[in-house]
């Protein structure tokens, strides 16, 4: 157990080689950045780079890419703070304490608590990485599909206490999230399912997705309360709220705790990931707090608990990496690729042929735990500058980066188009009760969960049967167990709450139906698929009619209980702004393709103003500050994407 | 005087354009002006995207093409998405290539006629770089010691043996087929997301066989036993591994995942002839040759003109192999 950390600090004066530590804070400083940006999640980092390790010598390249992969999984969580969409989705949890936080003034604080978690979760997993790789790796193998299986309803059941809202709205919407997952053609089996257009042939890809569901309603409730919240929080930088926050952090024992095991823990798992890390971890902590209900309104518990998992998870992830050769996540295959452009085959043989290299590679993750901390916390200083973004510019720019991001994950044009779409659905939605996060964690976990059970069933079906191969086995009784316990948790917090909580509306029963039909209409355009391509879709979709069919029986009950529907604070509805700002978007994104992204986004932040009818005098106020930050940000983008990073973008007449 | 200002202008903007035109003509003349675009179909990081990465990192290179070529992934549906686009949407000049993998995308051309817009008359070969046979492996503890083993007792228990491969129609399917019809058995095809979590499956012991690309079923070999490749010679870093051939069972090299560089039907042909000079060279480069096999991958160049008839073959023997799945 302790050579492994004695090899680590031998080889560390490897990492701090003057060429190599320079190498390490550009891949930190560079990991942050990029980390930041909605779509450029870590994943991608790391592919956009390994083309700059192909001319480095071996230890340099894998100290950048170590170094990128850390800094962006923490890096992530600042657009989840400050803009209220995740930058990948590790990020998710993040956001539900974080941006309330940033929200009433605390934007700093909450990056701050942010990055002194993620480096506790980050240096608590690293330590398991360098003394328990061998252990962990027999652990990570246990995990077949009937496990993962299991795993991913747990994470599903934590839907229904995640958000602080409607428990039955949550979970239809969790239903549908897994329903997408199921469109297009199948992982495995090479089927096709609900391909109603050609452009649905690969399916929803979630990162896109995600932001779609984020950054669109986002940008409406900017729009919406634009000139109505003339109070724009105007706050002083508290002194000394650094050194606050990092003590206040570390008193969090409980929370660092939980949110490194579960984080370590599912980071094992090949092939579930961060997403999981986070939310499992946000909802451990929540159940196990003493104010449960304070969740969700911007407390730092929130996003420590979220944060510290997710970055726990950096070093487990790549134990089957380095010791079986097995990538266990999209990231670590993509470092895979970047270890064997070198001539290093990660595997048993890893530690014995190359040994200086593997250490120098793991110091160097090491140090990037640290870097990632003292530069978030830097640049954490600098989050009023976003903050201070005025309404309407950020606007703009969200739509502006949420097209590059979800473009640039697979150079899809389709992508933006179904992510600008289900955000235009989910903001009609939000009318209604409905939120984004269960629709991505249902996304999330629907194809590996039904990936896992298609296989598992296969299996069971070949040899052991069914209930030995599903209900057996040590890792499935206990997740079955936690699952059972986080089910009933919820039903029993739900009805101690009820009086308060749910609360169900006229409306509701219209929304009801609609979705029944609906559900109706998808089940039908199913049945001519064999069993096994259609066997999980048709029971989300069963799932799903249910649960509709239960939010009409419930809303009729209670509103015949109390006859005064509530009538929520009336505020006028800006319908015209609104309008003109969906319409713009889909003009913008029409552009694209004849103009090219960045003159198309150039032309965007000036006319955004003009078309949508704000307050008067609004176009000129402040007039060489909005020209400056277009274009600042459009040709930040197009140097570091176009130029640095060979990223493409849709290109037309112009550029 | 006054003609002489006049004249100042004209001229220069007529020696502005004729070097915009004379650059223009250049351009035209030469081909690449440009850097290509090279799509590949799947995720970065996997064994397609950085091979393509590998053979292609020479191209700037005066003697081969003086033009970077740009890799773009566009992953989705085993690689049909990018290929459907491809096929669709990509200009025909010569700056659009793709990888392809044979014989991943002629079975899909059979069994999806629909929803695959392509088949091997829509895409020009140009060279092949690679290929990666399929191999037989069990679990280091499996009581099944070679092939014969595995034959018998699948013999014993028709449908109990179960094989893992990284998905229906590519590769290890097809390998496991033809595997199946040469020895006369019946087992249970258990399809996963791709190569690694097929081989994973094997590891751990979930499944008791399986497909699996060479290269990657070498860098795990202490925890598997290799039993024998779908090719027509040993493996050359396996060369303690006999082929199904030779273990006595009729299989070809049908299920060999093939990768090469391909240009959409259409594009010029003095384009074309100049790509199917420059890339076999390229690939056959004592560094690109070098680096693919510190990776572990076997260099496979093999010429356009062979190419194209060895993609016929290929689509023939599919198509009888898939007659009855084909779907519309």
């Amino acid at each position: 157990m302790l050579e492994g950390i004695i090899c680590v600090i031998e080889n560390l004066h490897h990492v701090f080689m003057l060429s190599n530590l320079l190498v390490l804070i550009l891949g930190v400083v560079g990991g942050i950045i990029l980390g930041a940006l909605p779509g450029v999640s870590p994943t991608l980092a790391v592919a956009l780079l390994v083309p700059f390790t192909f001319y480095m010598e071996p230890a340099s390249g894998l100290i950048l890419l170590g170094a990128v992969y850390t800094a962006s999984v923490a890096g992530g969580a600042i657009s989840a703070i400050l803009i209220n969409v995740p930058g990948a989705p590790a990020n998710i949890a993040t956001l539900i304490d974080g941006y309330p936080m940033a929200r009433s003034g605390h934007a700093e604080a909450a990056l701050y608590t942010c990055f002194t978690s993620s480096f506790i979760g980050g240096m608590f997993g690293m330590l398991i990485l360098i003394t328990l790789t061998l252990p962990l790796a027999e652990f990570a193998l246990k995990f077949r599909s009937t496990e993962i299986f299991w795993i991913c309803i747990l994470g599903l059941t934590v839907v229904a206490s995640l958000g602080t809202g409607n428990m039955i709205k949550a979970l239809i919407s969790c239903a549908f999230g897994v329903w997408l997952s199921t469109i297009g053609s199948h992982p495995t089996t090479g089927e096709f399912r609900f391909v109603y257009h050609d452009m649905l042939i690969g399916g929803i890809t979630i990162i896109p997705a995600l932001i779609g569901l984020f950054a669109i309603p986002q940008v409406f409730s900017l729009v919406e309360s634009y000139g109505l919240r003339r109070t724009v929080i105007q706050f002083q930088r508290e002194r000394g709220i650094l050194g606050k926050t990092i003590l206040h952090v570390l008193r969090m024992f409980r929370v660092q705790t939980v949110g490194s095991i579960v984080g370590t823990i599912i980071g094992l798992i090949p092939g579930v990931g961060g997403a999981v890390a986070g939310i499992v971890a946000y909802d451990q902590v929540k159940k196990f707090s003493k104010h449960p209900e304070r969740f969700g309104t911007g407390i730092p518990e929130g996003v420590a608990a979220a944060e510290s998992a997710n970055n726990a998870m950096v070093g487990p992830s790549l134990v089957p990496l380095l010791t079986l050769g097995i990538p266990g996540s999209p990231t670590a295959a993509v470092l895979l690729g970047g270890l064997l452009i070198h001539g290093i085959f990660p595997g048993p043989d890893l530690f014995r042929l190359h040994p200086q290299i593997v250490h120098t590679f793991i110091g160097g993750l090491v140090l990037a735990q640290a870097g990632m901390f003292i530069f978030g916390l830097a640049i954490s200083r600098y989050s009023n500058w976003v903050v201070r973004v005025p309404d309407l510019t950020m606007s703009i720019s969200i739509i502006v980066l949420a097209t590059f991001g979800t473009y640039c994950v697979q150079n899809s044009f389709e992508d933006v188009l179904m992510a600008v779409g289900l955000g235009f659905l989910i903001y009609i939605g939000s009318k209604f009760g409905f939120s984004p996060m269960p629709i991505v964690v249902g996304l999330i976990l629907g194809s590996i969960a039904e990936n896992a059970f298609l296989k598992a069933f296969i299996i069971a079906k070949a040899g052991p049967g069914f209930l030995r191969h599903f209900f057996t086995g040590s890792i499935n009784i206990v997740s079955i167990l936690i699952c059972a316990a986080s089910i009933g948790y919820g039903i029993y917090s739900g009805r101690k709450g009820s009086k308060k909580k749910i609360q169900f509306t006229k409306s509701d029963t219209i929304v009801s139906i609609v979705i029944l039909g609906a559900t109706l209409l998808i089940y039908n355009s199913l049945k001519a698929q064999d069993f096994l391509t259609s066997i999980f879709p048709a029971a989300t979709l069963i799932i799903m009619g249910g649960l509709s069919l239960l939010l009409f029986i419930l809303t009729l009950m209670s509103l015949r209980a109390k006859k005064e529907a509530a009538p929520g604070p009336r505020t006028a509805f800006p319908f015209p702004k609104v309008l003109a700002t969906g319409l713009l978007i889909v003009v913008y994104l029409y552009a694209l393709n004849i103009l090219g992204f960045y003159f198309t986004s150039l032309i965007f932040y000036a006319i955004f103003p003009i078309v949508v009818p704000l307050e008067k005098g609004m176009v000129f106020r402040q007039l060489p500050y909005k020209i400056l930050t277009a274009v600042v940000f459009v040709a930040t983008l197009y140097v570091l994407f176009k130029i640095v990073l060979k990223v493409q973008t849709p290109t037309g007449l112009f550029f | 005087m006054k003609k002489r200002m006049s004249m100042k202008p004209m001229v220069l903007s007529l020696a502005v354009l004729c070097t915009i035109l004379g650059f223009a003509g250049v351009g035209a003349a030469k081909y690449p002006g440009k850097p290509i675009k090279l799509m590949v179909p799947y995720p970065p990081g996997g064994a397609s995207d950085f091979q393509a990465r590998i053979v292609t990192m020479l191209a700037q290179e005066e003697k081969y093409l003086g033009q970077p070529i740009v890799i773009i992934n566009k992953p989705g549906a085993g690689g049909m998405v990018g290929w459907n686009w491809f096929v669709e949407s990509a200009p025909k000049d010569g700056y659009d290539l793709n990888a392809y993998n044979v014989p991943h995308f002629i079975a899909q051309s059979i069994v999806y006629p629909k929803k695959a817009k392509y088949k091997i008359g829509t895409k020009e070969p140009i060279a092949n770089w690679g290929a990666d046979p399929a191999v037989l492996i069990v679990p280091r503890d499996s009581p099944f010691n070679s092939v014969k083993d595995l034959v018998e007792y699948a013999k014993k228990n028709p449908g109990k043996v179960t094989v893992s491969g990284g998905g229906n129609f590519i590769g290890h399917h097809i390998a496991l087929i033809q595997f199946n019809r040469a020895a006369g058995i019946q087992t249970t095809h258990v399809p996963y997301a791709g190569g690694v979590p097929a081989l994973v499956a094997v590891v751990s012991g979930e499944v008791m066989a399986g497909f699996n690309n060479s290269s990657d079923a070498f860098r795990s070999k202490e925890r598997l036993k290799i039993l024998a490749v779908a090719d027509l010679g040993r493996c050359p870093f396996l060369p303690d591994v006999p082929t199904l051939k030779e273990a006595g069972y009729d299989v070809d090299d049908t299920s060999n995942n093939f990768r090469g560089i391909a240009a959409p039907a259409g594009t010029p042909a003095e384009v074309i002839a100049k790509l199917a000079d420059v890339f076999p060279k390229m690939f056959n480069d004592k560094i690109v040759a070098d680096k693919m096999k510190e990776t572990g991958c076997v260099l496979d160049v093999i010429p356009r003109a062979k190419l194209k008839e060895k993609w016929v073959k290929t689509e023939a023997l599919l198509k009888d192999m898939f007659k009855d799945l084909i779907q519309e």
